[in-house]
């Protein structure tokens, strides 16, 4: 006990001097943490969505839930909406769809309830991969690094990524992916991330992932650039850029932090998401709401 | 006679130490596995040896001795699972495959080895394992798709002990079957820069009457800019159309 008190006293000094060292200097500063073997500053653990932000997978603009929906999935009863904008730019924070691309969202927030085709159904509740940047805002996520790559591990639906921080050129287009195809570098204390390569489904059946589950979509014209700055050994500042010419009518940008898992010796259980579905009954569901007259637009805003 | 013999021990001789000194390392010495694998073989439409049907190409088969030792109740199960495999094969369903089906289903996995967890990511609807390394497994019952992976080293080899499985998943296309009691031992062995040689034994007293191994050469992906790509399996129409894979 004492050893181990010892040891954990230890490592708080070493953690307590190495933030202070990282404070006030830039992000282009040397990392004053570990660093892998090929130089990359060693960012590996489990990391999730800080508490600001990780209920804004269902909605960038308004978070989570209505107060039914939260009592449904048994979620405390503050996470509710956003506590923190998560989309920084344009200012408002609202999403910029270009205005065909606003009526088609509609659409998907009106389906979203009472589904009566495939695609109605949000690529979530059909245990699709995430994309990005939506896969970091979907709980626990681990980063492994080894020479040349950075993999993260995401626990919901055993979702992962590859990205290679060793210069290489991307995939050709064509070779479509829904995390996209990624390429990373290290800048100072920041992995900067460019992802392009998106599944795109023109034939609207929705074989691509949603940037959140209110229907944001996008073409294959998509470009995610992240930045992850590490801040200390607890915090990454997270920040995304997301551009699609064809869909929005401005790059718009998303911020929060991402804070180490708290829970030590973390291990993923299996997430077989999939394996229970049934998109059936979903749709039954659905038709049967249409047959009844009992659509709407999603919303957290009627109670 | 002797002059064969003679031949293949020199071989041993001189190709085991060019073996281990050609296979990478990692900084404490154990073999580096990192990299995109990929059987190549018939496995996944059948361990044991099968002459061709449409879009599947005859085989050897991978098991030792040619047969799975199944209880009487467990070769008559496996017979029905064969009669109906396009109805009742899970991956025809999109399902995770279990393990050691995914090695050799046809699809590329790439390795990431760090000292104490060595990742596996598969093609094949993003499967990802675990592999926990000098950790015992947690207590059961649990039943997973994919089973609880814990890893050792003996010399160069990797072992992976994997249980804590459910009664779910097959073998193979041909409906060869286990039980939640199911218990696999896999053997990574680095056989030169580019060749694992991967080895399973198989255990399940409530299906085969003894335990049984297949094994196989898995090989590195050498292709430029080789990457993992995506097998979504579960968006495909064909996962929620009727008929045999509708949900």
């Amino acid at each position: 006990m004492r050893w181990r008190l010892t040891r954990t006293a230890l490592a708080g000094l070493a953690l307590l001097a190495w933030t202070t060292a990282a404070a006030g200097q830039s992000a282009a500063a040397r990392w004053p943490g570990p660093r892998t073997s090929d130089g990359q500053p060693d960012i590996q653990g489990h990391w999730e969505a800080g508490p600001g932000a990780n209920n804004a997978g269902h909605s960038l603009e308004e978070g989570c839930c209505d107060a039914e929906h939260n009592r449904m999935q048994n979620r405390a009863a503050e996470n509710i909406g956003l506590r923190r904008q998560i989309i920084v730019e344009p200012k408002n924070g609202r999403i910029p769809f270009q205005p065909w691309a606003a009526a088609t969202r509609r659409e998907h927030l009106v389906n979203l309830d009472a589904p009566t085709e495939l695609q109605h159904i949000e690529p979530e509740d059909r245990c699709s991969l995430q994309g990005v940047p939506r896969s970091n805002l979907r709980g626990p996520m681990q980063i492994l690094q080894t020479p040349g790559q950075v993999v993260i591990l995401y626990e919901w639906v055993h979702a992962f990524r590859v990205i290679p921080v060793d210069g290489r050129p991307h995939a050709p287009k064509g070779s479509a992916l829904w995390q996209g195809d990624a390429r990373g570098r290290w800048e100072g204390n920041t992995l900067v991330v460019e992802t392009t390569n998106f599944r795109h489904d023109p034939a609207g059946y929705n074989k691509q992932p949603w940037i959140d589950s209110h229907g944001t979509f996008y073409t294959d014209a998509l470009r995610v650039v992240e930045r992850w700055r590490v801040v200390d050994a607890g915090r990454i500042d997270y920040e995304a850029t997301i551009d699609d010419p064809k869909v929005f009518t401005q790059p718009w940008t998303i911020a929060y932090e991402i804070v180490r898992l708290r829970q030590q010796a973390y291990e993923f259980l299996e997430e077989a998401c999939w394996e229970g579905v049934s998109v059936r009954r979903r749709l039954d569901a659905g038709r049967q709401a249409v047959t009844a007259g009992k659509t709407r637009v999603h919303s957290h805003n009627e109670q | 006679m002797t002059r064969t013999v003679l031949a293949a021990a020199a071989f041993i001789v001189l190709a085991a130490p060019a073996a281990a000194q050609s296979i990478p390392r990692t900084a404490d010495g154990r073999p580096d596995l990192s990299g995109i694998w990929q059987a190549i073989n018939t496995a996944g439409v059948n361990i044991l040896p099968h002459h061709a049907e449409p879009d599947m190409p005859a085989g050897l088969g991978v098991v030792e001795g040619n047969e799975i030792p199944y209880t009487p109740e467990a070769a008559k199960k496996q017979r029905e699972n064969y009669a109906n495999r396009a109805k009742l094969d899970p991956v025809n369903k999109c399902f995770l495959p279990g393990v050691p089906r995914v090695t050799y289903m046809g699809f590329p996995f790439q390795i990431v080895q760090t000292p104490n967890q060595i990742t596996m990511l598969y093609e094949y609807a993003h499967t990802v394992r675990n592999v926990f390394m000098n950790s015992p497994h947690p207590k059961g019952p649990i039943e997973w798709w994919m089973g609880d992976s814990r890893g050792r080293w003996e010399g160069d080899t990797l072992v992976v002990d994997v249980v804590h499985f459910n009664d779910q998943t097959w073998f193979d296309r041909a409906g060869n079957h286990h039980s939640e009691a199911l218990h696999v031992v896999e053997r990574y062995t680095p056989i030169d820069r580019d060749h694992l040689n991967y080895e399973v034994t198989v255990e399940d007293p409530k299906v085969f009457t003894r335990a049984w191994k297949m094994s196989m050469p898995l090989y590195r992906r050498i292709d430029r800019n080789m990457q993992i790509l995506e097998y979504e399996c579960a968006a495909f129409d064909e996962a929620f159309r009727e008929g045999p894979a509708g949900r």
